[in-house]
């Protein structure tokens, strides 16, 4: 049976060195749990994915779930999600705890303006590769389309969770 | 006192109820997004920066960049630092407590009860229609970001040539790309001369 420390240390090193997002924690997941460890197989792994994907919430705190429950029950997915998240909840504390003078540093600055072209070309990928992924049927991106317009054109007066459900209602409609 | 331009991320104090809005709001953001922390990015700048009016504009995309610059999922990230600025310590305790309770919640209660959840042809119609929501409102952040950013013909290189290795180059760690970007700001930032002596006069004082 997997112990409960090495079920967060496994976590916890995953959700310390993964940078970009939980998405880029999918191959090192991958590779610790199914190759190196053999806590599950591939094929459970794969499937663990596809639900991730599509239930609310961080793809890496699913799937931290998924595998701790799958080994160790309701207090192995605690601890593997604990696992997960106390990495990032340390270091931003202790980044927003030391840096409350940011922006007044020309280097940091300058290092932050810098990189925001780069989190926009992130977010176009990311736009691109969820909606290969995900949207099964070339009508699904004309509404994708019309619910950006919509979006631009209502802006805040529009609930952005109707929007989701309703679009949900769509996909029952539409797909096939 | 007011000071323009600069941005100071200090620990928030918050009254009770607003601690416990920190906490509901990223338990509702937690609970409604498919497909991972970028699909939060335009509900929690909804909440924060145009209902609540806890961040502006600028210190929210700050954010959102530092928490791309450090590791683990960008949610989470963003949790814990809006609530730290917002509530302190605990602030940042119950936002990310806030935005992970569902993502728990949901698997167990899918694998104890609904194994077979997604082979479910409803379900994966119904979850395909969301895709297509969060699509558009991942592209929506997109055009938003696009609007504010200060093009330069280097911003324009910088975005261009990443999107280029993004689509061209497989199996590239985002990190690369970002401390990239940050490496150039810094080299534009060193080939401004007036502005480095400036510096150095205030280091010296």
């Amino acid at each position: 049976m997997t112990s409960f420390l090495a079920l967060f240390g496994v976590f916890f090193k995953i959700g310390m060195f993964t940078f970009g997002g939980g998405q880029a924690m999918i191959p090192l997941l991958q590779k610790d749990l199914v190759a190196n460890l053999a806590w599950i197989s591939m094929k459970e792994f794969l499937d663990f994915v596809a639900v991730s994907e599509i239930t609310p919430g961080p793809v890496a705190i699913n799937m931290a779930t998924f595998v701790g429950y799958k080994l160790r029950g309701l207090a192995g997915a605690l601890v593997t999600s604990l696992g997960v998240i106390l990495p990032s909840f340390i270091i931003i504390l202790v980044i927003a705890t030391v840096a409350h003078t940011f922006r007044t540093n020309r280097w940091v600055s300058a290092f932050l303006d810098g990189l925001q072209p780069v989190v926009l070309a992130l977010l176009t990928y990311t736009v691109y590769s969820i909606a290969r992924g995900g949207i099964p049927a070339w009508w699904g991106y004309i509404a994708a389309l019309g619910i950006l317009l919509l979006i631009l054109k209502y802006g805040k007066k529009l609930n952005l969770f109707l929007v989701l459900l309703a679009a949900g209602g769509l996909g029952l409609l539409i797909f096939r | 006192m007011e000071q323009k331009k600069v941005i100071t991320y200090t620990a928030g104090h918050a009254s009770v109820r607003k601690q416990l809005l920190l906490f509901w709001i990223f338990f509702i953001i937690g609970s409604f997004t498919i497909g991972g922390g970028y699909a939060m990015i335009l509900m929690m700048k909804r909440y924060l920066v145009e209902q609540y009016h806890w961040l502006k504009d600028d210190e929210f995309y700050d954010m959102l960049a530092i928490s791309q610059v450090t590791p683990g999922p960008i949610a989470i990230n963003m949790a814990t630092f809006v609530g730290y600025t917002q509530g302190g310590v605990l602030g940042s305790v119950l936002a990310t407590l806030g935005v992970s309770i569902p993502a728990v919640a949901v698997i167990i209660v899918i694998a104890v009860f609904f194994p077979g959840f997604k082979n479910n042809v409803w379900v994966q119609r119904f979850f395909a229609g969301v895709i297509v929501g969060i699509v558009a409102q991942i592209a929506t952040i997109v055009l938003d970001m696009g609007k504010r950013q200060k093009w330069t013909i280097v911003s324009v290189i910088v975005c261009a040539g990443s999107l280029g290795i993004l689509f061209f180059v497989h199996q590239v760690s985002p990190i690369w790309l970002i401390l990239g970007g940050g490496l150039v700001g810094l080299a534009v930032e060193g080939f401004k001369p007036h502005k480095a002596t400036q510096a150095t006069a205030k280091k010296a004082s």
